[in-house]
């Protein structure tokens, strides 16, 4: 491959499709969504252009350089870097949302400032269009100095060859771009000290001195970049204040100011009821709208439950055809049973999960990209700043039923870092996808398939009433924390509402099968290990030297290990095989699952594969004859993961975002001690009222 | 009369905006801006936050904020 000579970096607005944009020109599988700020961290990918390989950057959408929340300090100290020099791209290409001109532009006029060249790509020119948008492409880019101003629509991948050509032009071009950027006479006196000292100190081009001068007196600091003397600062502050200019508002007034005379806001007109809007009449009701919500919840999980059985079955019978097939055809001895006892066992018994967890991302990634999840932000704001969260936590939570992980990685949005904190604590209280296979199993084999109220099936019902104890848990626990980490500052709340659209399939399916595929090669890869291990402690030692009895898997070491736990987890139900799953799963919660499944087949000696919740009914207590798993057992234990912390990830993820071990430490020790008074609470209390 | 006092459907003009400085540094970035026209779309129940229209964009912001910006009606 040749060297990468050249970068380009793409910047813009939040939900102006810069990562839509990104994906064309990579050919990479970037989630793109229809929420704003989606991609909360940079990334990278080669592009080809003209047979020429080009480096491109994709950073999160940022309304300006001016940071509010953390991604958006991303861009901002990575434009610190490039001022001073380094991986400056060779070229930035701004992509800005068409039907919101000005309001991207601003943005635009941040980065020519830095002498790069810039290329306005004129993003979602199809609805601008559609809305009767006209643009004077020539005029923008006489008037503010751009390189060049291509009219693109990333979704229908519209105008990307021009794209390309220009960015070729780009290349082969060396002068320097001149800004025009107006500024009164008594502003420059004022603001000419600090200028100045950019020039002097880090021989920054006039331009960009004077642009990081208005920034640093407007909000005080350049992000990646040594801060001058605060006395120069305030001396700037007190010279604008002098001629009665507010300088917390500089910057903005100044750049409106110019992009008003090169854009004006009369031609646009406002009064007209814009498609999105009607749909918002019903969507966002004052009480339908909240209802609707409900309801679609509702029809989701209803949704995972049924339409799933049918691949659920078909799996669970290839499988176990597959593992008796084995088991036949291969010479009887070690290998032939750790594939079928070990490896299938175990992994076969997660993969039956993959049909839930792939319609739940579906309708997850549908109410994204149709741009309904920021409505749901700002339905739910009310509700979730009584609990001490943010309108934008329920996005990151509501990913929290998919997983922990990119949930946690959405909380960059919201501006507050208390407010982060506390989504970022309760999110993996939120049951992942990874609980399904707990719950599912739990379920199908010990809740009876009666019917509550003649309408509702009680198996759907539990399932609900398990998401629901999650989800309540973490509101009532938002509360508790919010009161205990101290207020760094009052959050405030802007949200875009980005235009309804019908979410395209392609991109839709693309998440799917990305998240799958992660599922199934992640997971895979630990549960693939653990299977395995956890075969060999299940089938040895072969002999049980008390009695020559020839393998008990009773006797072996698996059995010592639950077995030592047994003590402590007796109290909540629990014997030592689901100990057993209890440490293997800590690294990941599905593993429980094929932890069972690999125990009942090597006690089963491998015969025929046999299902697992056929293999937990029927299994006994030796001593007592009793049953181990009763429906209150069952019941207990998908309590116990509801709560418990089990999830390497996510701690790794956590103490990543928190930058400190206390949260995720804090984190395992409060979610176990909920796990284990929940299900003490279950069990006991069950006992005490009969059931058994 | 604040931005709160538009009723749904009606236009204002920014007279001027309030709130922390941090606050109003945003709105202006999001082009809000004195003279610009707004108009109402919605008020959500309970005190909770508004949506409104400006230069072509929709925005929603909490009640209390919202009551920080002076409008006149736009006649």
């Amino acid at each position: 491959m040749s060297e990468v000579k050249h970068s380009i970096a793409l910047l813009g607005n939040p939900n102006s499709g810069k990562t839509a944009l990104f994906n064309l020109l990579t050919g990479l599988n970037q989630k793109v969504s229809n929420y704003p700020g989606v991609t909360v961290e940079q990334t990278t990918g080669i592009a080809q252009i003209n047979n020429t390989p080009v480096t491109i950057i994709d950073l999160p959408g940022t309304y300006s350089l001016a940071p509010e929340s953390h991604d958006e300090a991303i861009v901002a100290s990575e434009f610190g870097k490039w001022a001073k020099g380094e991986n400056t791209p060779d070229c930035i290409i701004s992509v800005v949302d068409a039907t919101n001109l000005t309001r991207n532009l601003y943005l635009t006029t941040q980065l020519l400032d830095l002498g790069k060249p810039v290329i306005v790509a004129l993003n979602m020119i199809d609805l601008a269009r559609e809305k009767s948008i006209k643009i004077d492409c020539e005029k923008l880019k006489k008037d503010l100095g751009i390189f060049s101003v291509i009219p693109v629509s990333a979704r229908l991948n519209e105008g990307i060859d021009d794209l390309k050509s220009s960015i070729t032009q780009v290349m082969n071009y060396n002068n320097e771009t001149p800004t025009v950027f107006p500024i009164p006479e008594p502003i420059q006196n004022a603001i000419s000290p600090l200028q100045n000292w950019y020039q002097d100190t880090f021989k920054f081009s006039e331009n960009l001195s004077r642009s990081f001068a208005i920034r640093t007196a407007t909000i005080g600091t350049i992000q990646g970049i040594e801060p001058p003397d605060p006395q120069l600062i305030n001396a700037c502050k007190m010279d604008l204040k002098m001629i009665g200019f507010p300088y917390e508002t500089l910057e903005p007034t100044l750049r409106y100011h110019w992009l008003d005379q090169v854009v004006p806001p009369s031609e646009i007109p406002i009064e007209k009821k814009s498609k999105s809007e009607k749909t918002d009449e019903i969507l966002t009701h004052a009480w339908g709208g909240p209802l609707i919500f409900v309801g679609l919840l509702a029809f989701i999980f209803q949704v995972i439950f049924s339409w799933a059985t049918v691949p659920m079955n078909l799996i669970d019978v290839g499988i176990a055809q597959l593992g008796t097939w084995l088991a036949h055809h291969l010479p009887t001895g070690l290998l032939s049973d750790l594939l079928v006892e070990g490896v299938i066992g175990g992994a076969g018994a997660i993969l039956i999960f993959l049909p839930q967890i792939l319609i739940l991302i579906f309708f997850l990634t549908m109410l994204e990209d149709s741009g309904y999840m920021a409505r749901v932000a700002i339905m739910m704001d009310k509700a979730m700043t009584k609990v001490g969260l943010h309108g934008r936590s329920v996005l990151p939570l509501m990913s929290g039923f998919a997983c922990a992980i990119p949930g946690i990685m959405s909380t960059r949005t919201i501006d507050s870092w208390k407010e982060r904190l506390v989504t970022i604590m309760v999110l993996p209280l939120m049951s992942c996808s990874a609980r399904l296979p707990v719950y599912t199993l739990m379920i199908s084999a010990f809740i009876p398939e009666t019917d509550v109220l003649g309408i509702f099936g009680l198996q759907g019902l539990t399932m609900v009433l398990m998401y629901f104890l999650g989800t309540v848990t973490a509101m009532i626990l938002a509360l508790l924390f919010s009161k205990w980490i101290k207020t760094e500052r009052k959050s405030s709340f802007i949200m875009e509402l980005p235009p309804y659209r019908i979410p395209l399939m392609r991109s839709v399916f693309r998440q799917v099968y990305t998240r799958g595929k992660l599922f199934v090669t992640d997971a895979g890869k630990i549960i693939m290990a653990i299977s395995i291990v956890l075969w060999f402690l299940a089938s040895f030692p072969k002999i049980d030297s008390r009695n020559n009895e020839t393998r008990s898997i009773h006797s072996s070491y698996a059995a010592d290990i639950g077995k030592a736990i047994e003590p402590m987890i007796a109290p909540l139900g629990f014997d030592w095989k689901i100990g057993l799953g209890l440490v293997t799963s800590f690294a990941a919660r599905e593993v429980v699952v094929s932890t069972l499944a690999t125990i009942y087949n090597v006690e089963n000696d491998g015969e025929d594969m046999i299902s697992l919740s056929e293999a937990m009914k029927r299994d006994k207590d030796p001593v007592t004859g009793k049953s181990i798993f009763t429906p209150l057992v069952a019941l207990s234990l998908m309590v116990f993961y509801v709560y418990a912390a089990q999830c390497m990830a996510t701690f790794a993820i956590v103490k990543r975002e928190t930058n400190s071990w206390k949260w995720p430490v804090f984190m395992v020790i409060y979610m176990t001690g909920l796990a284990y008074f929940g299900s003490l609470i279950v069990y006991q209390g069950g006992l005490m009222m009969g059931f058994s | 009369m604040t931005l709160l006092d538009l009723a749904p459907s009606q236009v204002g003009r920014i007279i001027s905006l309030g709130g922390n400085p941090e606050f109003i540094s945003r709105l202006m970035e999001m082009g809000f801006q004195e003279g610009i026209k707004v108009r109402m779309i919605q008020k959500m129940p309970l005190n909770g936050p508004i949506k409104i229209r400006i230069r072509n964009g929709m925005i929603s912001l909490r009640h209390n904020d919202a009551g920080n910006i002076t409008v006149r009606l736009n006649v």
